[in-house]
C-alpha cells in the first residue's frame, strides 16, 4: 500500500521526533549531578547546584517521554489518513 | 553569605562535566513545532549551566581558598558552620565565601552527620548560653528529629550524652536563680532537649517506648555515665511519652531524687534549689491526664511523699491526687488505696511538720482532702465494704480530712464531686432491700460526719452546725435521686425540708463552746431524724406508687425538731405508724420501714444522743 504525502510528512517528523528523543536520554546533562553531590563539596550553593542538577535531568527526561509520545501518535495518524486513502473507491 | 567547602580536584572535574554538558545540549537541535517545549528546555539548561554553575566553580577554582586566619576570625567554628568545618578539618578540603545563604529549614544528611559531630567536641558551655546558636540548633535537630533517616545519621556521630544535656540542664536551672546573668532562658534550652530527644526516641523500639508499668529510666535514655536527675527529667519529658509510661519512670526517678534530697544536694536543682525541680518538670504531664495521675499513684502507693515532699508548687500533687481519684476514671479499689494511703500520710505529719515542707511552700491541703474525700464518703463507713480497711481505720482517716475548717469548707462545697461518687456508688433502689441498702450508708454518713464535725473541731469554731446542716442536706439531696420516684420522693423531702430547716435555726446558735458541743449533738440528732423522716417519706411513695398501699394510707410522721431530742420522740412516733400499717410491724412493710429508720435513728443511737443532749 502506497502512502499519501501527507502520512509521508507525518512518518518523517515522527522519525524525528524519536531520534531528539532518545539524543535528549543520552545527554551528559542527565549525569552531571552525580559531579556535584557532598563528595566534591558542601555548603548553601553546592546544594542548590545538585538540587538543581536534579531537576533539570527530571525535565529533560520529562521532555524526552513528552517527544516520544508525540512520534508514536503522528505515526497513528499517518496510518489513519493512509487507510483513509484506501477505503476511497477508485483509490488503487 | 555563608561558606562552602570543596575538594579542588572533584571541582575541576566537575567544571569539566558542566562544559561537556554544556556542549553536549548545544549540539541537540530540532525545528520541528513539535520539539518546541523540548527545546526550550533543553536552552534553559544550558543557560542555567553556563550563566550559573559554570562561573561558581570557576571561580570556586581561580580564587584562593580562605585562610585559616579568617576562617578563625568569621566565626568558622559556629554551630552551623558544622559540615564545612568537618570536611575543611577533618578532610582537608578548601573553603570560600558562598554567595548564598544558608536556608536553614533543608537539612542534608552529610549536614546531619557533621552536626552530630560538632556537637561532641563543641565549647558546650558556650553553646548554652548563645540563644542564637541554640535557635539554629534547636530548628535543625526538628528538621532531622522528623525523618529517621537523617536522626540515624546524627546519631552515627553524635556521643555527647554524658556532657551537652547536664551543661544544658544546668545553665537552665541556673536561670532561675536571682543572681543569674546569662544570655539563656528555658524557652531557648527546652527546644534543644525536644529535638535531641525526639531524635533519640527514633532508636527506640516501640515496646520500650510503650512499656507502660515496666518501663525502666534506662531503657528510655541514652547510656550516660552522670545520671543527673534534673538532667534526666528534662529529657524523659522531651521524649513525649504515654501516660502509663511516663507515670511509671516518674516514680522511679522521683524515688532517686528525693532519696537524694534527703541525703544532700546531688542533682542540679537541688543544688540551684530555685526554679522547678525534677517533680515540678513531670508531674503536671501526669497531672493533664486522669489514667496517668491514677497510675502514679498506685505507685507511690507506699510512698505518698513522692507526691507531697517533692513538687515547688504542691497544686499540682493536689490536682494530680484529685484526677487519679476521680470515680469518672477510676474504679473504687485504686482510689481506696489511693485515698487511704494519702490520708494515712497526713495523719503522720501534721501541719507545720518541717517534713511536709517541699521545695517551694507547705502548701494549704486541708481544701485539698475536702474534695479528695468527697466522691468516697459512702466508702468511709462500715455499711460499705468496698474498700478494704477495717471501719475503726477509715472513720479515724476521714478524720484526718476533716481535721481543718477549710477540708469542712471544702467538703460542704463539693456537691459535683459528692453527687459523682454516689453515681459511682449506688444504683437507682428497685425494691425495699435496694432502698435499706442506700438507707444504711446514707444514715452511717451522716452519723459518721456528725461525730467528726462535733468531735474534731468543738473548741476551734462554732461553725460546725453549719458545715454538718449543709452537709446533710448535700447528703440527702444527692441520695433521693437513688430512691424509687426520686422527683416524688424529692418533692416530698422538699416540702418538709423547709418547715425542718427554719426549725433547725437554733441549731446554729451557740454563744459558748460547751452549748456549741450541746448544740452540735442536737444538730447531728435533729439531721439524722430528719434523714429518717426524708428516707421514710420516700418509701412511702414507692409503696403507693407499687400499690402496695393505698392512697388514702397514713403518710409517716414529720418529726418534731423543736425538741432536745428529735429523734428519740421521732423514732416513738415512726414505730406507733409502723403499727398501723398492714400486718402491723412484723409485716414486710413494717419491717422495711423499721429497719430503714433504724438506720439513721436506731433506738439506742436516739437514746445516746439524747443522753448527750441531757448532759
Amino acid at each position: 500500500m502506497s502512502s499519501t504525502p501527507a502520512a509521508s510528512r507525518l512518518r518523517q517528523r515522527a522519525i524525528v521526533l524519536a531520534s531528539v528523543a532518545r539524543q535528549l536520554q543520552r545527554v551528559y546533562a542527565l549525569d552531571l549531578y552525580r559531579f556535584a553531590g557532598p563528595d566534591t563539596w558542601v555548603g548553601p550553593s553546592p546544594q542548590a547546584c545538585v538540587d538543581d542538577l536534579r531537576q533539570r535531568r527530571t525535565t529533560i527526561l520529562q521532555q524526552s517521554d513528552a517527544l516520544m509520545g508525540e512520534s508514536r501518535r503522528f505515526i497513528r495518524m499517518a496510518d489513519e489518513m493512509d487507510a483513509r486513502a484506501a477505503a476511497v473507491p477508485g483509490a488503487r | 553569605m555563608g561558606l562552602l567547602a570543596y575538594d579542588p580536584q572533584h571541582v575541576d572535574r566537575l567544571r569539566q562535566k558542566l562544559a561537556e554538558a554544556s556542549l553536549d545540549l548545544r549540539g541537540v537541535r530540532c525545528t520541528d513545532p513539535a520539539a518546541a517545549d523540548a527545546m526550550r528546555t533543553v536552552r534553559c539548561v544550558v543557560e542555567q549551566l553556563d550563566a550559573t554553575w559554570l562561573p561558581l566553580v570557576d571561580r570556586l577554582l581561580d580564587s584562593d581558598p580562605l585562610s585559616g586566619r579568617v576562617r578563625k576570625v568569621l566565626g568558622f567554628g559556629a554551630l552551623d558552620q558544622s559540615l564545612v568545618r568537618v570536611m575543611a578539618e577533618g578532610y582537608g578540603w578548601a573553603v570560600q565565601f558562598d554567595p548564598l545563604a544558608d536556608d536553614t529549614a533543608v537539612v542534608t544528611a552529610e549536614e546531619a552527620r557533621a552536626l552530630g559531630a560538632m556537637l561532641n567536641t563543641v565549647e558546650t558551655m558556650a553553646l548554652a548560653d548563645d540563644p542564637e546558636q541554640l535557635a539554629w540548633l534547636a530548628q535543625q535537630l526538628a528538621v532531622i528529629g522528623r525523618d529517621p533517616a537523617f536522626s540515624a545519621e546524627f546519631l552515627a556521630n553524635f556521643h555527647n550524652w554524658d556532657v551537652l544535656p547536664y551543661v544544658f540542664a544546668e545553665q537552665r536551672a541556673y536561670s532561675f536563680k536571682s543572681e543569674y546573668t546569662g544570655a539563656t532562658t528555658p524557652c531557648q534550652l527546652d527546644p534543644v532537649f525536644d529535638g535531641l530527644m525526639t531524635i533519640w526516641k527514633s532508636t527506640l523500639p516501640v515496646e520500650t517506648l510503650r512499656a507502660g508499668t515496666s518501663a525502666t529510666v534506662d531503657a528510655l535514655l541514652p547510656p550516660m555515665n552522670e545520671q543527673d536527675p534534673y538532667a534526666q527529667a528534662l529529657m524523659l519529658r522531651s521524649l513525649q511519652l504515654d501516660p502509663t509510661t511516663l507515670a511509671t519512670v516518674t516514680n522511679e526517678l522521683l524515688r532517686r531524687w528525693l532519696d537524694i534530697k534527703q541525703s544532700g544536694p546531688g542533682s542540679i536543682d537541688l543544688q540551684v534549689r530555685q526554679g522547678p525541680n525534677v517533680a515540678d518538670l513531670l508531674l503536671p504531664r501526669i497531672a493533664e491526664n486522669a489514667t496517668a495521675s491514677a497510675d502514679f499513684l498506685s505507685l507511690i502507693e507506699d510512698r505518698p511523699a513522692l507526691l507531697f515532699q517533692t513538687l515547688e508548687d504542691p497544686d499540682t500533687g493536689y490536682r494530680l491526687a484529685l484526677a487519679g481519684t476521680d470515680p469518672a476514671h477510676s474504679d473504687s479499689d485504686d482510689a481506696g488505696r489511693a485515698v487511704l494511703s494519702i490520708l494515712e500520710y497526713f495523719r503522720t505529719y501534721s501541719v507545720g511538720d518541717a517534713s511536709l515542707d517541699n521545695d517551694g511552700h507547705p502548701g494549704d491541703y486541708g481544701p485539698f482532702l475536702g474534695q479528695l474525700v468527697a466522691p468516697w464518703l459512702l466508702q468511709f463507713t462500715g455499711a460499705n465494704d468496698e474498700w478494704e480497711a477495717k471501719d475503726q481505720i477509715k472513720a479515724q482517716l476521714l478524720a484526718v480530712a476533716l481535721d481543718d475548717e477549710d477540708a469542712l469548707k471544702t467538703l460542704t462545697a463539693a456537691s459535683a464531686r459528692i453527687t459523682d461518687g454516689f453515681a459511682h456508688s449506688l444504683a437507682t433502689s428497685q425494691n425495699d432491700d435496694d432502698m435499706l441498702t442506700l438507707s444504711l450508708q446514707v444514715g452511717g454518713l451522716l452519723s459518721l460526719l456528725g461525730q467528726l464535725v462535733i468531735n474534731e473541731h468543738v473548741g476551734d469554731q462554732r461553725e460546725q452546725t453549719h458545715f454538718l446542716w449543709d452537709l446533710t442536706w448535700k447528703v440527702l439531696n444527692t441520695a433521693l435521686s437513688y430512691v424509687p420516684l426520686g422527683t416524688v420522693g424529692g418533692a416530698a423531702a422538699g416540702k418538709g425540708s423547709s418547715a425542718l430547716e427554719n426549725a433547725m435555726a437554733p441549731y446554729f446558735l451557740g454563744p459558748t463552746e460547751d452549748e456549741v458541743r450541746r448544740d452540735g449533738e442536737g444538730t447531728m440528732d435533729a439531721a439524722l431524724t430528719v434523714g429518717a423522716s426524708v428516707m421514710l417519706a420516700a418509701l412511702f411513695q414507692s409503696w403507693q406508687s407499687d400499690g402496695r398501699i393505698g392512697r388514702d394510707a397514713t403518710p409517716p410522721p414529720l418529726p418534731n425538731l423543736e425538741e432536745g431530742c428529735a429523734s428519740s420522740e421521732y423514732r416513738d412516733e415512726v414505730e406507733k405508724w409502723i403499727g398501723q400499717l398492714p400486718e402491723g410491724a412484723g409485716g414486710d412493710l413494717g419491717l422495711a420501714a423499721g429497719n430503714l429508720a433504724s438506720n439513721f435513728i436506731g433506738r439506742s443511737q436516739a437514746d445516746e444522743h439524747c443522753a448527750e443532749l441531757t448532759f
